[in-house]
């Protein structure tokens, strides 16, 4: 009969517990991307699209500003996005979603920390959210 | 022959298959970490220390996910041979053995034995328990492993999820997901493949020396004989 045996229980409780008490494994109530997203829509409440943008990947600030020609302040004073403040985070391994009373944020922990890669976004019936200011 | 190379000589199967595990295990890590990486980097994301990647949820759920198929492998081998034999496998009992046999077969009440375990001997429930012990505890690492799957997937998929701007899921809507069952059966139809191929091929083929396979002279038609 077939004798072998893969791997060791106790490994994989190791595993199951490192997983549930993970940064990377699990929802966070607030930290560096609950800050982020705050800071962010502090910013655009007080109208400083410089700070806003300072929270913005760099990706999204390259292809905002080159889809509408104008730099990144300029487009966010334009988009009349919400400010309410932060009632909802979920972070999951290096992506992180932020909720106010009227829009919907998408944040990366990438080499400079957290940023937001899209803001101003509604759910749709099915896929991505659509968002008023996004990465490609 | 020394103590420590009469237990290496004892051991060998387990010993081995051990070290060949937890080198696989490394290899893994480092693999994985790498290729975790490149796709990191390939979303405008931060790379991952080892150490980081090592608890991360990603590595967890590509872990979990073959244990669990694994252990399900043998829980269902165990129970099946139980009821099912193939004729002329060495992995089969005689057809004429099929069920949980005879107390005199299994060496238990008079005919238990002073060698025999202390609860084969003892009756009771420790002999019902004792006589089902293999398969409890297959079935019991296979039901956590794939519980930790279900729990490190989740993470996984979420964070996939978030970078493609979509929802997370709960528990339950993961469990429920495509991603959850895709993971699942793409490891168990290997498993069932492998078991099932093993036991059809072993009537016609032989190992010299193995007893996975039946001595290299028995007849193809010769069931429950180990060479």
């Amino acid at each position: 009969m077939i004798e072998l045996l893969h791997g060791r229980t106790a490994a994989l409780a190791a595993a199951v517990l490192a997983c549930l008490s993970a940064a990377g494994c699990g929802a966070q109530a607030d930290g560096p991307a609950g800050d982020v997203a705050s800071g962010f829509v502090a910013a655009i409440a007080d109208g400083d699209g410089e700070r806003a943008c300072g929270l913005l990947a760099d990706d999204t600030v390259e292809f905002v500003e080159s889809s509408r020609d104008e730099d990144c302040p300029a487009v966010l004073a334009a988009l009349d996005l919400p400010s309410d403040p932060v009632s909802e985070l979920q972070v999951w391994g290096d992506g992180a979603q932020a909720r106010t009373a009227g829009d919907t944020l998408f944040l990366r922990d990438g080499p400079s920390g957290w940023r937001v890669v899209a803001a101003g976004c509604t759910s749709r019936t099915s896929g991505p959210y659509s968002c008023e200011l996004e990465a490609p | 022959m020394t103590a420590a190379r009469l237990f290496l000589r004892d051991n060998g199967l387990s010993i081995t298959f051990g070290l060949l595990f937890l080198l696989t295990l490394v290899g893994q890590a480092f693999a994985g970490n790498a290729d975790f990486n490149n796709r990191r980097l390939a979303d405008g994301g931060a790379p991952l220390g080892l150490t980081s990647y090592l608890v991360s949820s990603d590595f967890a759920v590509d872990v979990a996910e073959n244990w669990q198929s694994e252990y399900l492998q043998f829980f269902l081998f165990v129970m099946a041979t139980v009821w099912l034999v193939q004729r002329g496998s060495p992995e089969s009992k005689a057809p004429k053995d099929l069920g949980r046999e005879s107390d005199r077969q299994q060496q238990l009440g008079r005919f238990a034995t002073e060698a025999s375990p202390a609860w084969a001997r003892a009756g009771g429930w420790r002999t019902a328990v004792f006589s089902r012990s293999l398969g409890t505890v297959m079935a019991t690492i296979f039901l956590l492993s794939w519980l930790a799957q279900s729990v490190a997937g989740r993470s996984a998929y979420n964070a996939e999820q978030l970078a493609t701007l979509q929802d997370p899921v709960s528990w339950l809507g993961y469990v429920t997901s495509a991603d959850f069952w895709n993971r699942s059966l793409q490891n168990w139809q290997s498993e069932f493949l492998a078991i099932g191929s093993m036991a059809i091929l072993a009537v016609y083929l032989r190992e010299r020396g193995s007893p996975e396979s039946k001595p290299v002279g028995a007849p193809h038609a010769v069931t429950d004989e180990q060479g």
